[in-house]
């Protein structure tokens, strides 16, 4: 039987991976396409960041510590799949890693909230595309199929949905003054 | 090779890339893409945002599950983890596919906490599970669903957490049903029943009663259908799911959804009942007009007076009913009175005022722009772009004037209402003869419908205007990918403006093919020089 006094930390961890895991599938997706080696990295990750729980230092944050491991994985992730046509140079990731973490320093990455505002805005056939698009992961051609439209359509439609809550992302995130 | 936005382009790939399995080019153009900064910080955005969409899909279920999962969850993750580390034969689990519409019950939502636990649950467990090699066995795995599924059921539905109502869905705890949501306002100032709650989001109920004192405000009922109100309006929320009382003021309603369609607004002296379109509703004290923009809406005496008839008005058609009369009179059509309302419905608050956001540039929806403060150009379903001449050096150099709306639409098919429409509204031109000239920078129908001032032109945009059909103007039509002298086609010759005086250009989709498109770029006006006119 497992101690309360004893599991405390590792149920706290184990709460916190979980917690995080969509920001750490976020990091995997910006730089991977295939959705399944964004899950796998997720979980090597997962598993990487348990076996080290000994050497996590509780009074410093979780987030920069997890995504520190992520991007190790990340980085050798790309060195087994270099000669691949589907994944990114490593020049590029880094790059855009660089421009990630200056982002992320100035928090010009808005919060999930940003886009909750947002999205009450969204007219119900988009957020119909939307639910089919990362409710149900449908592809495109499925998504296409149950709504009717032609492929062109639905991607022309996200694209339109992606600009749209960017904008108003952005408005809200300046402070919305005026609103 | 591809003459789109980089910006445009790179959305375009990001959804690609992410919807369908990518092609190496793809891989390689947004590789090339992303050498530019500004491009890469977009896209960062953009996955950010992508990112957020897919929290957003199972917040509902990570909301309801976190603070189980704290006290709860997490004690099975960590079972199963620790089960891993021991000898056991493998699993593997299988995918947990719960349908979540928006009309899920209590038992469905339930799952779909089940699928977030379960699925965080098995990341744990697999990345153990190949990280030792071990296989854990059938029966602990079913234990641990197992546990985390009837933890999740047995705790029933939970009376203290509201369902969320980002979609506003009526809850029948509350006396007074959820209507409509407030999608939106800017520079508004209310009075009335719901005052100091009225911000965008905000669930409105049957019998909420307010003003709208300044600016606009978007209500979009629980069908989907919108309705803008211009400062000063008086509304009121009826027991409807599709409908609101105007008391007084100004109106502009827009049923797009299908969902939508029947939209009714009810003043003192109308009912109109919305059959898929646009249209303006003013309500005076003693009389309602009502003004269809696009398509058909129905009016009709309200119930209360005996002589029920119905009207069906369609696209450019108005009337009017007052108290002094039963009748429904047919009135001149007025879109003057509603320019600030639609201009509003086109900008959709997107602007909080006038100066266009200059680093929002580049997609088709939206204008590429640095003019100085005073020129709006947006683009959405419907286009706009306003140029006024006063003072603003770019738009006008020695008496020609140009605007930009910068958008391609395919065709609504031969002979359709147009399901887009551009509009170029060159305004306080000195007095004089002008010509009209448009531009475009890619092929479309070869009979686009234009109007200036009113008259029709259908232009043959199958080719890109050629150096002896216009005039020609440097740069900025669209900023990113044109340059230089971009070449125009005169459609139409001497039209007299007098001092102050307008021309207003509209583009459609009309008369377009569904396969083809109407390519909205570009118009200028230019002042024909006096002594050209003898």
């Amino acid at each position: 039987m497992i101690q309360p006094s004893s599991n405390l930390p590792e149920r706290e961890f184990a709460k916190l991976l979980v917690q995080h895991q969509p920001k750490l599938t976020l990091y995997f997706r910006t730089f991977v396409f295939r959705k399944a080696d964004v899950d796998d990295l997720t979980q090597e990750t997962a598993a990487k960041a348990w076996e080290q729980l000994a050497a996590y230092d509780a009074a410093r944050p979780f987030e920069p510590w997890l995504l520190a491991i992520a991007k190790y994985e990340l980085l050798s992730y790309l060195r087994n799949h270099k000669r691949s046509k589907l994944v990114f140079d490593a020049a590029i990731v880094d790059q855009l890693s660089n421009t990630l973490e200056d982002m992320q320093a100035k928090q010009e990455l808005p919060e999930l909230d940003a886009l909750e505002r947002c999205l009450a805005r969204v007219p119900s056939e988009d957020r119909e595309l939307l639910r089919q698009r990362f409710e149900l992961n449908k592809t495109g051609n499925a998504i296409a199929e149950s709504l009717e439209l032609s492929s062109a359509t639905v991607s022309r439609r996200l694209q339109r949905i992606y600009a749209r809550l960017l904008i108003c992302i952005r408005r809200v995130t300046r402070g919305g003054a005026s609103v | 090779m591809n003459r789109q936005a980089p910006e445009t382009r790179l959305i375009e790939l990001i959804v690609r890339t992410r919807l369908d399995t990518p092609s190496p080019d793809d891989v390689v153009e947004l590789q090339s893409l992303l050498q530019d900064p500004r491009l890469r910080r977009l896209y960062l955005e953009l996955m950010n945002l992508q990112g957020h969409l897919e929290t957003v899909h199972t917040r509902q279920a990570e909301q309801a599950g976190n603070d189980r999962l704290a006290e709860v969850d997490s004690e099975d993750i960590l079972l199963a983890l620790r089960q891993t580390e021991e000898d056991a034969p493998v699993v593997r689990y299988p995918k947990f596919e719960w349908e979540a519409d928006p009309s899920t019950t209590k038992h469905q939502a339930d799952g779909l906490t089940l699928r977030a636990t379960a699925s965080a649950v098995s990341y744990l467990l697999r990345s153990q599970v190949k990280k030792h090699r071990v296989l854990i066995s059938s029966v602990a795995a079913v234990l641990v669903l197992g546990a985390v599924l009837s933890l999740s059921l047995l705790s029933g539905p939970d009376e203290t957490e509201p369902p969320p109502e980002i979609t506003g869905t009526p809850t029948t705890q509350n006396a007074k049903p959820v209507v409509a949501t407030l999608t939106d306002t800017r520079n508004a100032l209310w009075s009335g029943s719901a005052e100091g709650a009225l911000v965008p989001g905000s669930l409105l109920r049957a019998g909420d009663r307010f003003t709208l004192n300044q600016g606009f405000a978007t209500i979009t009922t629980q069908r989907g259908a919108i309705a803008i109100l211009e400062a000063p309006a008086t509304i009121e929320l009826i027991d409807h799911d599709n409908a609101l009382r105007l008391q007084s003021g100004r109106l502009l309603g827009i049923c797009e959804a299908p969902s939508s369609k029947g939209f009714l607004v009810r003043t003192p002296h109308m009912d109109i009942t919305d059959l898929g379109t646009r249209f303006g509703v003013d309500a005076e004290l003693k009389a309602t007009e009502v003004h269809v923009f696009e398509g058909e809406v129905q009016a009709a005496h309200p119930e209360a007076l005996a002589d029920i008839k119905r009207v069906t008005l369609v696209a450019s058609q108005s009337a009017r009913t007052s108290e002094a009369s039963r009748e429904i009179e047919s009135i001149s059509h007025d879109t003057d009175r509603f320019a600030a309302i639609r201009r509003e419905s086109v900008f959709g608050g997107l602007f909080q005022n006038t100066v266009v956001d200059t680093d929002l540039n580049g997609t088709e929806w939206l204008i590429t722009t640095s003019e100085p403060p005073g020129t709006t150009t947006y683009a959405g379903n419907e286009v706009t772009c306003t140029v006024d001449n006063s003072g603003f050096d770019r738009t006008v150099v020695g008496g020609n004037a140009y605007g930009f709306v910068q958008r391609h639409t395919s065709g609504a098919g031969a002979g359709q209402p147009a399901t887009a429409t551009g509009v170029w509204a060159f305004s306080n031109l000195p007095a004089g003869r002008y010509d009209v000239a448009t531009a475009w920078d890619r092929s479309g129908g070869n009979a686009i419908r234009y109007t200036v001032n009113g008259v029709e032109v259908l232009v043959d945009q199958s080719a890109t205007p050629s150096a002896d059909t216009g005039p020609a103007f440097a740069d900025n039509i669209r900023r990113h990918s044109k340059t230089g002298l971009i070449q125009f086609l005169r459609i139409r010759s001497s039209v007299i403006v007098p001092e102050g005086g307008a021309i207003t250009v509209t583009i459609d989709n009309s008369n377009t093919p569904i396969s083809s498109r109407s390519q909205m770029d570009s118009v200028a006006v230019t002042l024909v020089p006096e002594a050209t006119q003898d």
